[in-house]
C-alpha cells in the first residue's frame, strides 16, 4: 500500500535501479571497485523485483466511507466470500 | 417592371435559401400517413395539432429498433429541402426514433457537445497510466460479473497487485450520484494508482448512468487516471470518452491496468543476466590487462631495474642513487613511449581499476604465491598510496 499517491511504486523503483546498473556496467568504463558496487546494487534490485513478483496472494479490500467522513478498508475474500449482498 | 423570373428560378432561389438557412435539426411529432412503396423510400408526415411537415426518408437510411406506424410519437433528425418538381418543401430525414429513445439520444448528443466544448474530452487531458500500479481502485457493483472478471484477470496477470473496491449502484436513478461519489472518494482517499470504473453489458437503459453528466465530470475531474469499462465492445459511453483510457470490457480494463507478470519476470531475468555478463566482461578485461602487463618486456625490465636499484643502494652514494632513479624514470617513460599504450596497459591504469602491484622486499613482483615465505613483508602499490603487509597464510 503506497503511503500517498505520489509515491513511486516499489517495483518500478527496483526495476529502474536494475536497468541503471545494466547500463552502467555495459558501458564498460567503470573502475573495478565501482563496477563491483554497481553490480551488487543491480543484484539487490533484481532480487527485490523478483520477490515483489513472487507474491501471489491477491489482496482485495472494500473502501468504506463512514459517517464521520473517515475511510476504512475492509478485507474481503477474493474467492467469493464477502461477495453476497449485504 | 423588372424582368420576370422563371418558376425554376424562384424555386431554385427558395431551395438555396431554405437549405442554407436551416441547419440539420431534430423535429418531434406524431407520425401520420406512413408509406413505403416498392422503391424502398419512405414517405410520411409529422404532425401536431396545428401543422404538418412532409417527410421523406431514403432507402439508404435505416430505421432500427422499431416499426414506424401511424399515430406513433417520433423524433426525426434531418434537413429541410425543396422538392423542385412540386415546388414543395420537405424534411429529408436521416434518423428516426420513437420519441422516448429519441429524447435520450438528443440529451446524449447535447451533453456530449457541451462537455466537448468545455474541453472535457480533449486528448491533451489524457494522462498516462502507471506501468506498474501497486493498488488499483475499482468503482463498480460488488455483486456484478464485472468485478469478478476484473479480479480473475488481475489474479492471472499480476497477482500481487492490491485491489480496493468502492461498491456502487451501477443502474437506476441513484446510480450516477453513487458512481460519481465513488470516484471522488478514491480521490480523497488517495492511496490508489489507477481507477477502473464501469460495469458489464446491458441495455441502453442499464448503461445510462455512464452517460450521466455527474459521472462524466467525476471521471474527468479525477486526479487518479481512470480506465473506463462500460458494457460490451460496441457500447461507447460519455464516460468512455472522458476516461484516460477506454477499455471495451471490464476484463479488458484489467488487462490494460497491469502487465503480465510472466513477461515482467522475463524482463527482470534478462536484465539480471545482462548485469552478470557485463560484470564478467569487466573482470575478464581487467584480468587480460593484468596478464599483458605482467608478461610484457617492460614489466620484466621494470622489476629488473628495481632489483638492481635495490642492490646498488647498498653500495653507491646517494647521488648515484638519485641518478639511477632518474634513469629508472626515463626508462619507464621510454617504455610508455615504446608501447604507446599508456592508456590501456600502463600499470597505473590497471591500478585504477582496483588491482594492486605486489612486490617482495627485494622489489620483485609477485605473481606466484609459491615464492613467498610466511611472515615475509610485501609491499602493495595501489592507484593511490602503498601498504606494507605481512604474509599470514600461503595457498599454492
Amino acid at each position: 500500500m503506497p503511503k500517498n499517491k505520489t509515491e513511486t511504486p516499489a517495483f518500478e523503483t527496483a526495476l529502474k535501479q536494475l536497468e541503471t546498473a545494466v547500463d552502467r556496467l555495459e558501458e564498460g568504463a567503470l573502475p573495478l571497485s565501482e563496477a563491483l558496487k554497481v553490480f551488487e546494487e543491480g543484484l539487490k534490485a533484481s532480487n527485490q523485483c523478483r520477490s515483489l513478483l513472487e507474491d501471489a496472494r491477491q489482496q482485495v479490500e472494500v473502501l468504506i466511507h463512514d459517517s464521520d467522513g473517515e475511510f476504512e478498508l475492509v478485507s474481503i475474500d477474493s474467492n467469493g466470500e464477502g461477495f453476497a449482498d449485504e | 417592371m423588372e424582368h420576370p423570373l422563371s418558376v425554376s428560378d424562384v424555386t431554385q432561389a427558395v431551395k438555396q435559401t431554405l437549405e442554407t438557412q436551416f441547419p440539420p435539426m431534430w423535429v418531434v411529432g406524431e407520425l401520420t400517413s406512413f408509406s413505403q412503396p416498392s422503391s424502398g423510400h419512405r414517405y410520411f408526415t409529422l404532425s401536431d395539432p396545428h401543422s404538418q411537415l412532409r417527410c421523406v426518408m431514403w432507402r439508404s437510411r435505416s430505421i432500427t429498433g422499431f416499426r414506424p406506424t401511424a399515430g406513433m410519437a417520433v423524433l426525426a433528425q434531418g434537413q429541410l429541402t425543396v422538392y423542385e418538381r412540386r415546388g414543395e418543401y420537405q424534411f429529408n430525414v436521416s434518423q428516426l426514433f420513437p420519441a422516448g429513445v429519441g429524447q435520450q439520444l438528443i440529451a446524449y448528443e447535447k451533453l456530449k457537445k457541451k462537455l466537448s466544448e468545455e474541453g472535457l474530452f480533449d486528448e491533451d487531458r489524457k494522462r498516462p497510466l502507471p506501468e506498474y500500479p501497486r493498488t488499483i481502485g475499482v468503482v463498480t457493483s460488488q455483486t456484478g460479473a464485472a468485478f469478478r472478471d476484473i479480479l480473475d484477470v488481475l489474479k492471472r496477470r499480476f497477482p500481487s497487485v492490491h485491489i480496493v473496491l468502492r461498491p456502487v449502484l451501477v443502474q437506476g436513478l441513484d446510480a450516477p450520484e453513487d458512481i460519481a461519489q465513488g470516484i471522488a472518494d478514491f480521490n480523497d482517499f488517495g492511496k490508489v494508482d489507477v481507477l477502473i470504473v464501469g460495469r458489464g453489458g446491458g441495455s441502453a437503459e442499464d448503461l445510462a448512468a455512464f452517460n450521466d453528466e455527474e459521472v462524466v465530470r467525476a471521471i474527468a475531474d479525477s486526479e487518479i487516471p481512470v480506465i473506463s469499462a462500460v458494457g460490451h465492445e460496441i457500447d461507447i459511453s460519455l464516460s468512455d470518452i472522458a476516461a484516460d483510457v477506454r477499455a471495451p470490457t471490464p476484463s479488458a480494463a484489467a488487462e490494460i491496468a497491469v502487465r503480465d507478470v510472466l513477461e515482467v519476470r522475463e524482463q527482470v531475468g534478462r536484465l539480471t543476466l545482462r548485469t552478470r555478463e557485463a560484470m564478467q566482461r569487466l573482470l575478464d578485461k581487467s584480468e587480460d590487462q593484468l596478464k599483458a602487463y605482467e608478461g610484457s618486456y617492460g614489466m620484466r625490465r621494470l622489476s629488473d631495474l628495481i632489483f638492481q636499484n635495490a642492490q646498488h643502494v647498498d653500495e653507491l652514494h646517494r647521488d648515484l642513487y638519485a641518478l639511477m632513479r632518474r634513469l629508472f624514470e626515463s626508462r619507464l617513460a621510454d617504455y610508455h613511449r615504446m608501447t604507446g599504450k599508456l592508456g590501456s596497459l600502463s600499470p597505473l591504469s590497471v591500478l585504477e581499476r582496483g588491482f594492486g602491484l605486489v612486490q617482495r622486499e627485494d622489489g620483485s613482483v609477485v605473481s606466484d604465491a609459491g615464492v613467498l615465505t610466511p611472515l615475509e613483508h610485501l609491499h602493495i602499490r595501489f592507484a593511490k598510496g602503498e601498504a606494507t603487509c605481512r604474509v599470514e597464510k600461503i595457498k599454492r
